[in-house]
């Protein structure tokens, strides 16, 4: 499963992606995240406030309870921004 | 040139820079067509293929959704939607302002989730083209580093006639800044910067 990372989720993570076998007890996104949180470090300060947290699975958005597999690209980031400046 | 069955733009990007160093450099920035539509990069290539290598400051002529690393150049997008039978072209730019609520902007940074924010903002096209009575749509995002007044979103829309284009190009943006996976962080003159929302560092920073 590949993991990508944008914005500030990147910087307080640390990394910009990164591949991982997917556990076998995590099937969800909700469970995703619950899972790299434990991982402590900047994981757990970047997913600290879930509510800024947006997930996209293979490139579409994604809610907590949407599948997850192996093979998928997940990528997380915070509420998009994006055009003009505001 | 001559390559195994099955080969990728990629591979060909490859192969050539194996010839040419300079090649190296140009490619991430170069626009890709094979028989005269623009590809991805895993595209794949079949003998008797045309394959062009376009310098980002031209854009075919057609829709395109690009985001783009360079300076965004508004004249070729107009150009790039414009065909004879348009009577209109509708162009929204989105520039780097010098201030947020008074507080002196430095510069701006813009990152994206390059392959879904140019599939979200097909999807702006393809809805605009199905709710007015438009000709091509253009829609470019830069990302990096980008300095006061420099363009960070370019919208190009035709149609024949003056009303569809201009409803059109202000859906498209505001459509763009609900969907379109892209993230801005704002660095301020008084050394404070904070991604634009929900950055935690930004209580801090403020």
């Amino acid at each position: 499963m590949t993991l990508l990372y944008f914005a500030w989720v990147r910087e307080q993570i640390g990394r910009d992606a990164e591949e991982i076998a997917l556990p076998a007890d995590v099937q969800t996104v909700a469970a995703l995240l619950d899972w790299l949180r434990s991982r402590g470090g900047g994981y757990a300060s970047a997913l600290e406030d879930l509510s800024v947290i947006r997930v996209a699975v293979n490139q579409e958005f994604a809610a907590p309870d949407h599948a997850v597999a192996d093979g998928d690209e997940i990528a997380l980031f915070p509420p998009v921004t994006g055009g003009a400046p505001s | 040139m001559t390559l195994t069955d099955g080969a990728t733009v990629t591979d060909l990007i490859s192969e050539l820079a194996s010839e040419q160093a300079r090649f190296t450099d140009m490619a991430p920035s170069l626009m890709v067509s094979v028989n005269q539509a623009y590809v991805e990069r895993d595209a794949e290539l079949q003998d008797g293929d045309e394959v062009a290598f376009i310098p980002p400051e031209i854009i075919m002529a057609g829709d395109v959704y690009k985001i783009q690393d360079n300076e965004i150049k508004p004249d070729a997008l107009y150009n790039a939607v414009l065909a004879d039978s348009d009577g209109a072209v509708t162009t929204f730019a989105g520039v780097v302002r010098d201030n947020t609520k008074g507080r002196g902007t430095s510069y701006l940074v813009y990152d994206a989730y390059r392959d879904m924010a140019e599939k979200k903002m097909r999807e702006i096209g393809d809805e605009v083209k199905d709710k007015w009575e438009v000709d091509c749509v253009g829609i470019l995002h830069r990302v990096g580093r980008l300095k006061i007044g420099e363009i960070s979103v370019l919208i190009a829309i035709s149609s024949p006639h003056r009303k569809a284009s201009l409803e059109a190009c202000h859906y498209a943006i505001d459509q763009l800044k609900q969907t379109v996976p892209i993230w801005k962080k704002e660095v301020w003159t008084d050394g404070g910067e904070a991604w634009i929302e929900g950055d935690p560092s930004a209580l801090v920073s403020r």
